[in-house]
């Protein structure tokens, strides 16, 4: 079946949050520039060229846009300004809702309000149902005392009204592991709506079965090290990056799986290695939380020009979860139960939103899209080496 | 008789000759020759210091023949002929030998090429030996103008000398003036109405008291010289015949017909149109389908038989910025419509023609990019259930990918061939066509709107495909060179012509058949021929059909033909 | 100017509807900057009594009126008809349109300015009309346009001052070595041209000069032209080159684009006309210390080479004047990611122009070029042949980041260079680097497809990048038909700079009270059907300086040029009614 055109794919692509692209008139300049492309990886060029011609089968089987880690080089040295750079972004954004089959990413990055709505039903969910299952024991503001352990901190599982403290933390696991399972189910089932786009849907591709094995390493290799960021010009944005995302990942892995170990009564000594862990990750995060805030609202950095309201929510989840996060640490530390109980609840409020939405659903999930994204592309590539190698055509 | 003094000069041409040619052993083999006082080598004999050089061993030698080595005599004959003037010789008592065209260029073995060069010279000198001085001679110069064609650049040319106040015929094939631009509706890349600019000047020169228009009318005679034409005008049945001094060739030229390309099905499949019949749908301020609706998908397709060797193999000039003016007014009349450019290049040089382009672009107009040396976009009907009734099956270059575009209406960029009269009047006009049947101009770069015939002038798109204000200036410059000619008054005439030696002539009148400007005439009261050497040219094709030897031609006589081959032979007869 | 020309500004009432406004700043603009004589402000019944007006203009002396302020169409016909009856023509009332937004915005005071400069001028121009109009022509500029156009002019047995800013006539083309698409050696088209603007008796050659001033009225303009010294005298400077062969200052020449030494006091280039030699002011010891003079001692003519010479002013009364001004080409370090000037085998067309000409600095070897000893970047004859050399388009050109225009001449010199390179290495590999081959002109087409036979390859696609590594120039490009990255080592970058307005564009502008475009090029009144006639009569463009173009284009219209200037001689009479109407209005 021979594509066609489509000239309002652009109207579909404004929703996005697409601008200024259509002058381009295909120097190749953006992907001659860009340090990531390579071979047949023509991005953004190409990408630029599906999205003009509305060629959406062909868009959503590449994984070009994930490639990419957006340094800005291409946007602007663009002899037409056409902003190649910020249409791999509106693309990323618009792989995302793609890839998800439920159809809710698509709501929220078309229609904002949506978003904003999600996240203030599931806060108000999640402390409702705390405030229901787990009430404030009535003696925090009268005897104060009586939560505070030998070192001078609050015992933070025990400030719930008649529950103790192991059950408080099983309770709090539940609902990890619920929303763990939650997320992981989406977005596996997205990456696996990613994997038959990409991989399984185009039939003339073939590659070695064991292919699959031997470059899941370029998997995990990617996840950890973000190592195709470090090719773009601006180290501190890849040391950021590299940061914001290894100390998320260690703090959802401790409190996720590792939550009996993590939220207990007993305050550790500051170089215990969960304390170590957990100011590692608060530091990673407030790097680059202030990073990018200095960053989008002064505007110097081109590809941080445009922000789409997606990107704006995903940064204040964060704050305010990181934020409240250290001011737990902070009352517990101090001894104030009542404030500890109530900032853990608006830590959560915070928290779960932010993960439940924005994991499978927005911004947060190009964690796992891109290092798959390196991933399937390599196996592309399996299938393409066996081919004989493409070499300059000679001259007449 | 005087002793003859020669003087040989071998030009370097930079490199252009002493890469091939040992211009050194050249000029020492000149050197040796009978007669030669001096022989040297020089680096640009053309320029300044070169010419300085060969004037001043005239005055300081008493040189009284001078060959000169270099190009063609076609570039630089006339330089030099100038340069022996300044330094108090006749111009003709000069010959030049071509060691670049016919040696350095096209030999690369540089042994061989120095002997070849060398027998050249001694062709030359012994040539100039029997070289005669010749006097230049001048005639009047008619001020009227006839401008043939009255588009815009024969309307422009007109008006810029009957605005002087002498008298231009213009002459128009068609029942009305305006030419092509009048079928144009807006002009890019402003797009203004071309009416504006156009309708003023139309105005102007059919009011004018010193133009007279001839509509429907053909030049279908010319007799005389620079300065002084005759020509027949024909005029539905009756005949003018008009005196005037100079020409200016304005004939434009004509959309090509689509109808041989059948991968794009004009007038096969419906709504498939030209630029030119998309104009006149323009003009008339709607843009609608057969079927009266207005369409909602338009395909551009450019190079329509343009830079396809099967067709018309050169650029159009003006397709792309036309097709970028289309997507322009289509979006103005139907903002709703969509606009698919399918290009090979995108062509957008003139002045504000490239932003243009990025502005066409950012109203998001689509480009797409087809093959044109490989398989040309195609168009078929769709389908019954699609929502358009053309579909456009191409490669597109930009993304690999084969695509389809639907279409209510395609508008093929047709190209631009030379008119079907270009022969005709050629013939009539005795210039030359290149083999893509538009006028041959004298030179591309030092007289691009003069021809090798004087007082004929091409200007506008008679000469290649251009668009409206480069027409107008060609129109112009031509308008300037008549303009000068008439303000001087006179205008220097051939000198090299042939003559009858009336006691020889048998008066079998071969010479009066053979020549290409009707310069001979058989008188009948002698029985012989006569030229007139105003016209005559000095070509010699009369010379060398005479039966007799009765016509000779002058600066090419026997003798000095004969000591010129004798001089290129010498070497062989040698050995 | 006849004392018996009057001006007149009538300010008119507002239509109704309309609150009248102050005048007072206007007025006083009026009378102080443009010396209006005679300013009537607001009038009430003026126009409501013929006589009353027919008095006033009388009174007045008027012999043209501008009717300004808000729609003064109103009026026109009325004092239209009084002044026909007065015996002038009709045109002497001009219109001098505010738009409705006058009297609510005064931002627009700065506009109504701009407005009324522009049609004093047009009237003061018109009424200069009447007398005849000087007969001699000036040309700015002697590249290929100013020659033709003084040849051209000079040709109809009239007077061109030809005012050339350097020391030789002959500009960019002169450097060039061969021409597209006929490969004509530019040289032997050129040479034959400058010889004879060089000995023509009508054409006064102005080398060392630029305009200065310019006063006066079409038809009669007065120039004010600075002939800056030679140093040498041109009438007995005999071309031996003693002087250069002694002179001990070296500096980089010109006209090889830097690609070779000369002296202080040289030659521009061997067929230079006038073939004499010049000092430049800048680099001689004696000029700038007071020391050497080794010139003076060594030259065998007496008194040729004087180095106390001063600059002179010379006042021109011409009649016309023709722009030939040419261009600057792009200045590719501006470009860092090419590396020009920090790699020294990435070239500038232009350089490379020179480096191939036969009397370039190898003549006409393809070298490899790199710094000597003292720091100045040479090419070295023996250092072997490049055996793989890109090509890329549009540096500078058709981009936002420099000049969003096509320089359209770019292509078809990138395709010439791509031959010379093959006529002289024949084994080597040529890329090309390009967006859109732009062929468009007669055989250009078929010159492309002749370059592409001779086996050059074609890249569409433009090069991002070019960084030295291991000695080797090392390209990344997008090859996009063939759909993969290049990454190429290179011997050898030709970048195809664009060209922009010359240095002097602006300020020739404002002398020569000519419009130029966002850009800075020289604008035609109406381009479409008239590109030579600017927005001031008797002032034409011709050549590059009115928008890129190539050298058959320049020809024609500087030959476009000197019709007009041939048609306002002949017909005595300069203006176009149509380009300068009686109705102005703010923009």
């Amino acid at each position: 079946m021979i594509s066609r055109v489509d000239p309002e794919f652009k109207q579909e692509l404004h929703k996005y949050g697409l601008r200024e692209w259509n002058e381009c008139f295909h120097c190749g300049n953006c992907t001659a520039i860009c340090p990531l492309t390579k071979d047949d990886n023509l991005f953004p060029r190409r990408g630029i060229r599906l999205a003009q011609m509305g060629l959406k089968k062909q868009l959503v089987s590449s994984v070009d846009p994930w490639l990419c880690y957006y340094c800005g080089e291409c946007t602007e040295t663009c002899p037409r300004n056409a902003n190649p750079g910020e249409l791999m972004m509106v693309l990323r954004r618009y792989l995302t809702s793609c890839y998800d089959w439920t159809g809710i990413s698509r709501l929220f990055y078309t229609r904002k309000i949506w978003e904003l709505a999600a996240i203030i039903l599931i806060a108000l969910g999640v402390i409702i149902s705390f405030l229901v299952f787990l009430p404030p024991s009535p003696d925090l503001f009268s005897k104060p005392q009586a939560f505070i352990n030998e070192q001078g901190g609050v015992m933070i599982n025990s400030l719930a009204n008649g529950i103790s403290a192991s059950r408080f933390v099983q309770l709090i696991e539940y609902g990890d592991l619920l929303m763990a399972i939650l997320v992981a189910g989406f977005l596996i089932s997205n990456i696996f709506h990613m994997f038959y786009r990409v991989i399984l849907s185009d039939r003339n591709l073939k590659f070695p079965f064991y292919s699959y094995f031997t470059e899941f390493w370029s998997l995990i290799y990617n996840f950890v090290t973000q190592a195709r960021f470090s090719k773009c010009d601006n180290r501190t944005y890849w040391i950021g990056h590299l940061l914001v995302m290894t100390g998320y990942t260690i703090m959802f892995t401790l409190i996720v799986a590792f939550l009996k170990e993590f939220q207990i009564e007993e305050i550790k000594p500051w170089y215990h290695w969960q304390r170590l862990l957990g100011y590692y990750s608060t530091f990673g995060i407030l790097f680059f939380l202030i990073y990018t805030f200095i960053g989008r609202i002064r505007k110097t950095d081109l590809k941080m020009q445009f922000s789409h309201p997606s990107d704006w929510m995903f940064i204040v989840l964060l704050f305010f979860t990181a934020v409240t996060g250290i001011l737990i640490h902070i009352f517990r530390v101090s001894g104030l139960p009542a404030a500890t109980y109530f900032t853990y609840l608006i830590h959560l409020a915070f928290l779960v939103p932010m993960i439940v939405i924005e994991v499978p659903f927005s911004k947060w999930s190009h964690l796992a899209y891109r290092p798959f994204a390196v991933y399937f592309d390599r196996l592309r590539r399996a299938g393409q080496n066996r081919q004989s190698i493409v070499e300059l055509t000679p001259a007449i | 008789m005087e002793e003859i003094r020669i003087g040989v000069y071998i030009c370097w041409c930079g490199t252009n000759i002493a890469k091939n040619v040992d211009v050194e052993r050249v000029a020492a083999e000149a050197g040796k020759l009978q007669g030669v006082v001096v022989a040297r080598d020089y680096k640009y004999m053309c320029s300044d210091p070169g010419q300085d050089l060969m004037v001043k061993d005239i005055q300081e030698m008493n040189l009284n023949r001078i060959v000169v080595a270099a190009c063609s005599p076609r570039i630089h004959e006339i330089t030099f002929r100038k340069a022996l003037e300044k330094a108090g010789l006749n111009p003709y008592l000069f010959q030049m030998a071509n060691i670049r065209e016919q040696v350095s260029w096209v030999h690369d073995d540089r042994e061989k090429a120095t002997q070849k060069a060398i027998d050249l010279v001694t062709g030359a000198v012994k040539r100039v030996r029997w070289q005669e001085a010749l006097n230049k001679r001048s005639v009047k110069v008619n001020p009227a103008t006839l401008v043939i064609g009255g588009g815009i650049a024969g309307l422009t040319a007109a008006r810029e000398i009957a605005r002087t106040g002498r008298i231009v015929f213009l002459v128009e094939k068609e029942k009305s003036l305006g030419g092509m631009m009048k079928k144009i509706n807006r002009t890019f890349p402003n797009l203004d109405e071309a009416s504006k600019y156009l309708n003023p000047i139309i105005e102007e020169v059919s009011s004018h008291p010193h133009i007279q228009v001839y509509l429907n009318s053909q030049l279908v005679k010319l007799s005389g010289y620079v300065g002084n034409f005759i020509g027949t005008v024909n005029h539905k049945e009756t005949q003018s015949e008009l005196e005037f001094g100079n020409i200016i060739v304005a004939t434009g030229l004509k959309p090509f017909k689509p109808t041989p390309l059948s991968n794009y099905a004009y007038k096969r499949l419906p709504n498939i149109i030209t630029s030119v019949e998309f104009e006149e749908m323009l003009s008339k301020g709607y843009i609608r389908l057969d079927s009266r609706q207005e369409p909602k998908h338009v395909a551009i397709i450019h190079c329509v038989g343009s830079r396809n060797p099967d067709f018309l193999p050169y650029c159009s000039r003006t397709c792309c910025q036309t097709a970028l003016k289309f997507a322009n007014q289509i979006k103005d009349l139907l903002p709703k419509a969509h606009v698919y450019q399918i290009y090979a290049d995108m062509r957008s040089m003139s002045k504000g023609c490239e932003e243009m382009y990025s502005k066409t672009a950012k109203r998001g107009v689509m480009f797409l990019m087809y093959d044109q040396k490989g398989k040309l976009p195609y168009i078929r009907e769709a389908g019954k259930n699609e929502k358009t009734r053309l579909v456009i099956e191409m490669k597109e270059l930009l993304s690999g990918e084969q695509v389809e575009v639907t279409a209510d209406l395609v508008i093929l960029m047709v190209g631009m061939e030379a008119q079907e009269t270009s022969k005709q009047l050629s013939q009539v006009l005795g210039i030359s066509r290149c083999s893509n049947n538009f006028y041959i101009e004298k030179h591309p770069k030092l007289d691009p709107v003069a021809t090798t015939t004087d007082g004929v002038f091409i200007v506008g798109s008679c000469q290649a495909p251009k668009e409206i204000s480069d027409s107008a200036s060609q129109a112009k410059a031509a308008a300037a060179r008549v303009l000068a000619m008439i303000n001087k008054d006179w205008v220097e005439v051939e000198v090299i012509t042939s003559s009858v030696r009336e006691e020889i002539c048998c008066g079998c009148q071969i010479c009066v058949h053979v020549c290409p400007y009707g310069a001979i005439e058989f008188l009948k009261e002698k029985k012989v021929s006569c030229v007139n050497e105003v016209i005559c040219k000095g070509c010699g094709t009369c010379a060398s059909a005479c039966p007799t030897g009765a016509i000779g031609s002058r600066h090419f006589t026997e003798k000095q033909i004969l000591a010129q081959i004798e001089g290129v032979m010498l070497q062989l007869l040698e050995v | 100017m006849s004392e018996y020309d009057r001006i007149g500004i009538i300010f008119c009432d507002p239509p109704s509807g309309y609150t009248p406004v102050d005048l007072s700043d206007l007025i006083i603009f009026v009378r102080d900057n443009l010396k209006i004589p005679v300013i009537i402000d607001q009038p009430r019944y003026l126009f409501s009594d013929f006589h009353v007006l027919m008095e006033t203009i009388r009174h007045h002396r008027l012999t043209s009126v501008i009717l300004a302020g808000i729609r003064p169409e109103r009026f026109r016909q009325i004092v239209r008809t009084a002044m026909t009856k007065l015996g002038y023509q009709a045109e002497s009332v001009v219109i001098a349109d505010f738009g409705d937004t006058w009297c609510v915005y005064e931002s627009q005071v700065q506009n109504v300015y701009e407005l009324l400069e522009r049609v004093h001028s047009q009237v003061v121009d018109k009424r200069h009309q009447s007398s005849h109009i000087q007969q001699d022509t000036i040309v700015i500029g002697a590249g290929i346009a100013g020659i033709q156009a003084s040849l051209e002019i000079a040709n109809a047995g009239l007077k061109v001052y030809l005012i050339e800013k350097s020391g030789t006539i002959g500009g960019h083309m002169a450097k060039f070595d061969k021409t597209f698409p006929t490969l004509d050696c530019a040289a032997c088209i050129l040479t034959p041209k400058m010889v004879e603007v060089g000995q023509h008796p009508l054409i006064e050659l102005m080398t060392c000069s630029e305009v200065v001033a310019v006063n006066g009225t079409p038809g009669h303009y007065k120039v004010t032209v600075r002939q800056s010294p030679r140093w040498v005298d041109v009438k007995s400077c005999i071309g031996c080159g003693t002087c250069s062969e002694k002179c001990p200052v070296k500096v980089s020449s010109e006209f090889d684009e830097g690609t070779t030494m000369r002296k202080a006091i040289y030659m521009p280039f061997p067929q230079a006309v006038p073939n004499k030699y010049l000092i430049d002011g800048e680099a001689c010891r004696f000029i700038q210390e007071g020391k050497c003079g080794v010139c003076v001692k060594v030259c065998p003519v007496t008194g040729c080479i004087n180095l106390y010479e001063v600059p002179r002013e010379i006042e021109i009364e011409a009649g016309n004047i023709i722009v030939a001004n040419g261009f600057k080409p792009f200045q590719a370090s501006r470009i860092d990611r090419f590396g020009y000037g920090k790699y020294p085998n990435v070239l500038t067309s232009l350089e490379f122009e020179r480096l191939i000409n036969a009397a370039g600095p190898t003549g006409g070897e393809i070298t490899f070029r790199t710094t000597d000893k003292k720091g100045n970047s040479v090419f070295v004859n023996d250092s072997g042949k490049p055996q793989k050399i890109g090509i890329i388009h549009c540096v500078g050109s058709r981009d936002e980041n420099f000049n969003p225009y096509c320089s359209k001449v770019c292509c078809m010199y990138s395709l010439k260079l791509a031959h010379l390179v093959r006529e002289k290495l024949p084994s080597a590999e040529i890329f090309e680097y390009f967006i859109d081959m732009r062929a468009f002109g007669k055989g250009y087409e078929e010159f492309y497809c002749r370059i592409q036979d001779e086996g050059v390859r074609m890249i569409r696609g433009k090069t991002a990048r070019v960084d030295q590594i291991d000695g080797h120039l090392h390209l990344r490009t997008e090859d996009i038909i063939a759909g993969r990255m290049l990454e190429q080592d290179m011997d050898m970058i030709i970048l195809s700079i664009g060209l922009e307005p010359a240095d002097d564009q602006k300020k020739l502008s404002d002398i020569l009270g000519i419009d130029v475009d966002e850009y800075g090029w020289f604008k035609a009144v109406r381009y479409e059907i008239d590109p030579v006639r600017t927005n001031r009569p008797g002032i034409w463009i011709a050549g590059v300086c009115q928008g890129p173009k190539d050298i058959p284009d320049s020809v024609v219209q500087a030959s476009a040029a000197a019709a007009g200037v041939l048609q306002s001689i002949m017909s005595d009479r300069l203006t176009d009614s149509e380009v300068f109407p009686l109705t102005y209005m703010i923009n």
